[in-house]
């Protein structure tokens, strides 16, 4: 005689008030005693209308608005509208003004890459490192703030160049943070990178292959781990970035530790070229013209992007010879990486779904916008 | 502390009755030491939050009180005041219960440890066994208050406790097995007197064995899982709150310090001075007087080294947990017994009876 | 012979782990404790105040002329038709020597975001971004301020300075 068990999956509902999701986000998951059989996402908690607030506003007073489509790498949302607002309108920029734009690009790619790695070692349990890494991202946050003003919420860049010139200084500034913080990377990797319950924690865990990521359209990181060698201050160059000389990390195998590896290399890269425009900067103006408030840009569309710290930021912009946009759309790069998620996690543990959704690096703003 | 010994003996000769001369006798010291492990906490709570606040190069609490030492009492008070939530749905016997069974018997053991020379509740003969028979009661504790709080949350965290503890009982009881060898009994007390070298020079790998597991018995990081705040918010004690919760909370902190007690009493002498048996009557003085001191220093040297540790490591998986009592620390533990049983045999040096 | 080879590397292994995990985990400590005794990076905020940078986006100021007293806006409407939030309000008529009066000029404190497109888009500079920041209240409505809440007396000629050509703040 034979005795059956009975085992019924148990639906656990990691809900948007949640120490841990990085936003507000719903995770519907059906777990077997500790695996995991099926993960349902749930998004729209943070849905602002973004889109939908450029048909009725002009192009400047739409301008503070795309700051917020993501709020922790500021400038990678900017510069896809100013980048299309100029393409169409036909609007030059000014020598100066393109490697400031890099400076404070690679800056808040700096100050993302800080935060994530903080919030990824917080799920996983250590306490301390986030303290380190946010101590390095205030050093970065006061440098912005000395630039525009504001610490989080820049609106610094402007339809044909940037808002204002440097401060005096501040050039200085950005060299000798350099030399600092590549002092401080080690000092991570001293206390991350052998550790042993931090390495049978990532490594092999949430494999990704190069067939599914490439179907996915995912970006970044994510892309750039597990073996595809893209990037799109390389492929696609755009503004001045053909004249740096720096490399693309790619990992190997695809799981955990090689999208760690490869964001901690993306930060000494953004060093590397944070010095070399330090150097070479040329004398100029920053804004050729000043432009009205309500200026026209003839009938047209583009799409630009760029290489925002979670992949490819885009933004679609159709105009009708007025000064209100016909319709933005923005491309975001955390919308396209999370529709791995549920496929990743597929016979997994609980305890590993912190792990490899922090390392996914996902922004709830940038996907519900 | 000999002076305090004699104060008390002195006082308690001149009361006439036999019978409430034994009832104060069993009275005073149960409610000297219980008070002095409450006391302790609002310490120990204040030092944790100051020291993992140093390491993580930020200030800890530092408003109220001169350096934030009465910080403490703010917490427990604001716990108190709180009001206090039971679910509908919960079984509400075993939710009241189940606090109670977490808090008491960390509280019991503290009448089994020697903390001066003469300074012992009730010398058991059999004190260490007692000691695990009563500190494994919190286990069915924290399963209760799974179970009982109606919650899939806290049912995961009550499950990965008592798988947990399950687990590390059996490599913490094994490591000891070398003492009790070389010691000849069972009785903390006996343990403590006997050490004239320090057991840590006797048996290094057994200490290492029984700091990891009493870590893990303890829930602590990187063992603390039950409570993980980032993937089960709170674990078993999500429901709780009010008095209930404090008591929880207490528990823990009490758990911590009977670690590091049996810690200094196992392996590192006690009360004693170290190498006061080499230095004469001095040493033998300096013991005898100051015993409580050291206790207390040597204690609070495990606390602080507990700290560091949870500053410094993120947390294992549940089955990587087991994995590693199960394939590391076990066969270990076996080694050890192994190794020391022959070198006794034989008469090895320091090992000699 | 293949069968003890693999049986000892496994023992090796076995250790081996042990051994570099320790290793690994002591340096990491060590790192920690150097920590404990460095500077610490917490500002004691109400008892020692940062020093704000210059360009720093503060609460909003309206600018009135120190000697006469006069408010430099013209009521053009120019910062009303770019402020993202929508909220300014400004309410002008014409006075009897034919020259635009304002009559109202607020703003809800708690709606502005300080980006400071009005500041740039004024004819005349008659507005600033202060260095204020601490306007927290307990009741909503005294986040709308009007133009005496919001005034700031200035003795400068009214023309507009970007933040890198603009004098210094106190």
């Amino acid at each position: 005689m034979s005795i059956e068990f009975k085992s019924e999956e148990m639906t656990i509902n990691m809900g948007p008030h949640h120490p841990s999701t990085h936003g507000v986000l719903r995770l519907i998951v059906k777990i077997d005693g500790e695996v995991i059989r099926h993960v349902e996402p749930v998004i729209g908690y943070l849905h602002r209308s973004i889109e939908r607030l450029a048909q009725d506003r002009n192009y400047f007073m739409y301008f503070p608005v795309v700051d917020r489509v993501d709020y922790v790498s500021i400038i990678a949302a900017e510069w896809p509208m100013v980048m299309a607002v100029e393409k169409i309108g036909g609007i030059e920029v000014p020598e100066r003004a393109e490697y400031i734009r890099v400076i404070t690009a690679e800056l808040t790619r700096i100050m993302s890459h800080l935060f994530w790695l903080g919030t990824f070692m917080l799920d996983l349990g250590s306490t301390t490192v986030i303290m380190y890494a946010l101590r390095e991202r205030e050093k970065i946050v006061d440098l912005m703030e000395e630039l525009t003003g504001q610490r989080m919420m820049f609106n610094y860049l402007r339809y044909g160049g940037v808002n204002a010139d440097v401060p005096e200084g501040w050039l200085q500034k950005v060299k000798g943070f350099c030399d600092y913080f590549l002092r401080m990377i080690d000092e991570y990797e001293i206390l991350i990178n052998k550790n042993p319950i931090f390495i049978s924690r990532v490594k092999d865990i949430g494999i990704i292959p190069k067939e599914m990521v490439s179907k996915y359209g995912a970006c970044g990181p994510i892309l750039r781990g597990s073996g595809v060698k893209y990037d799109v201050r390389k492929d696609e160059p755009y503004s001045v970035y053909d004249r740096f000389d720096f490399d693309i990390p790619v990992g190997e195998k695809g799981d955990t530790f090689d999208r760690y590896v490869v964001r901690m290399e993306e930060m000494r890269q953004s060093v590397r070229i944070l010095k070399q425009a330090v150097d070479q900067i040329p004398p100029g103006p920053c804004l050729k013209k000043k432009l009205s408030f309500s200026f026209k840009i003839p009938a047209g569309d583009a799409y630009c992007q760029v290489e925002a710290p979670r992949g490819n930021m885009g933004v679609y912009l159709m105009s009708n010879g007025t000064n209100t946009a016909a319709r933005v759309k923005y491309r975001t790069p955390s919308y396209a990486n999370m529709q791995i998620l549920p496929h990743v996690l597929k016979d997994a543990f609980l305890s590993d779904i912190m792990a490899i959704f922090g390392s996914f690096d996902v922004i709830l703003p940038e996907v519900d916008r | 502390m000999e002076v305090l010994l004699k104060i008390y003996e002195g006082i308690l000769s001149l009361i006439p009755f036999e019978p409430v001369r034994n009832g104060i006798g069993l009275i005073v010291p149960t409610l000297s030491i219980a008070s002095m492990v409450l006391g302790v906490v609002f310490l120990l709570i204040w030092w944790e939050r100051r020291l993992i606040a140093f390491i993580q190069v930020r200030l800890g609490p530092n408003r109220l009180g001169p350096a934030g030492l009465f910080q403490s009492f703010a917490d427990a008070l604001k716990v108190m005041l709180k009001e206090d939530i039971v679910p509908k749905d919960a079984d509400q016997i075993l939710f009241s219960l189940a606090p109670v069974l977490v808090f008491v018997p960390g509280l019991l053991v503290y009448s089994l440890v020697p903390v001066g020379n003469g300074m012992v509740v009730s010398n058991v003969g059999s004190g260490l066994l007692l000691f695990f028979s009563i500190s494994s009661l919190t286990t069915l504790g924290i399963m209760m208050a799974g179970w009982s709080s109606n919650n899939k949350y806290s049912l995961m965290g009550g499950i990965r406790a008592v798988a947990q503890a399950i687990s590390y009982e059996i490599p913490l009881l094994l490591s000891l097995v070398g003492i009790i060898l070389l010691t000849g009994s069972l009785s903390i007390v006996d343990i403590v007197e006997k050490q004239d070298i320090w057991n840590i020079i006797k048996q290094p790998i057994a200490f290492f064995i029984f700091f990891t597991c009493s870590l893990s018995e303890v829930n602590r990081i990187p063992f603390d899982l039950p409570e993980a705040e980032s993937e089960l918010v709170s674990g078993y004690n999500t429901e709780y709150s009010g008095f209930k919760f404090a008591m929880f909370f207490l528990a823990e902190y009490i758990n911590t310090f009977t670690l590091g007690a049996l810690c200094t009493v196992l392996f590192f002498g006690g009360w004693r001075f170290p190498f006061d048996s080499y230095l004469g009557e001095v040493g033998m003085q300096l013991s005898n007087q100051l015993g409580l001191v050291w206790f207390f220093v040597k204690t609070m040297f495990f606390f602080s080294i507990v700290i560091w540790i949870r500053g410094t490591l993120p947390r294992v998986r549940p089955d990587q947990l087991m994995a590693f009592a199960w394939k590391y620390l076990l066969p270990l533990a076996l080694v050890n017994i192994l190794v020391t049983t022959l070198l006794a045999a034989y008469g090895f040096g320091v090992f000699s009876r | 012979m293949e069968k003890t080879e693999k049986k000892s590397s496994s023992v090796e292994k076995y250790f081996q782990n042990i051994f570099y995990g320790i290793e690994a985990i002591y340096r990491g400590m060590k790192l920690t404790f150097f920590y404990l005794f460095q500077a610490k990076v917490t500002e004691i905020y109400p008892d020692i105040k940062r020093k704000l940078p210059q360009r720093f986006r503060g609460r909003f100021a309206f600018l009135y002329n120190k000697d006469d007293g006069k408010m430099l806006c013209i009521g053009c409407n120019a910062c009303v038709k770019v402020c993202p939030p929508q909220t300014i309000r400004l309410e002008t008529e014409k006075g009897a020597d034919k020259k635009i009066k304002v009559n109202v000029y607020e703003i809800n404190i708690g709606e502005c975001i300080s980006c400071a497109n009005c500041v740039e888009v004024c004819p005349v500079g008659a507005l600033e971004m202060t260095h204020e920041f601490e306007t927290a209240t307990f009741d909503q409505n005294d986040l709308l301020f009007d133009m005496h809440k919001l005034a700031k007396y200035v003795e400068r000629p009214n023309m507009y300075l970007p933040p890198d050509k603009a004098p210094a703040k106190k």
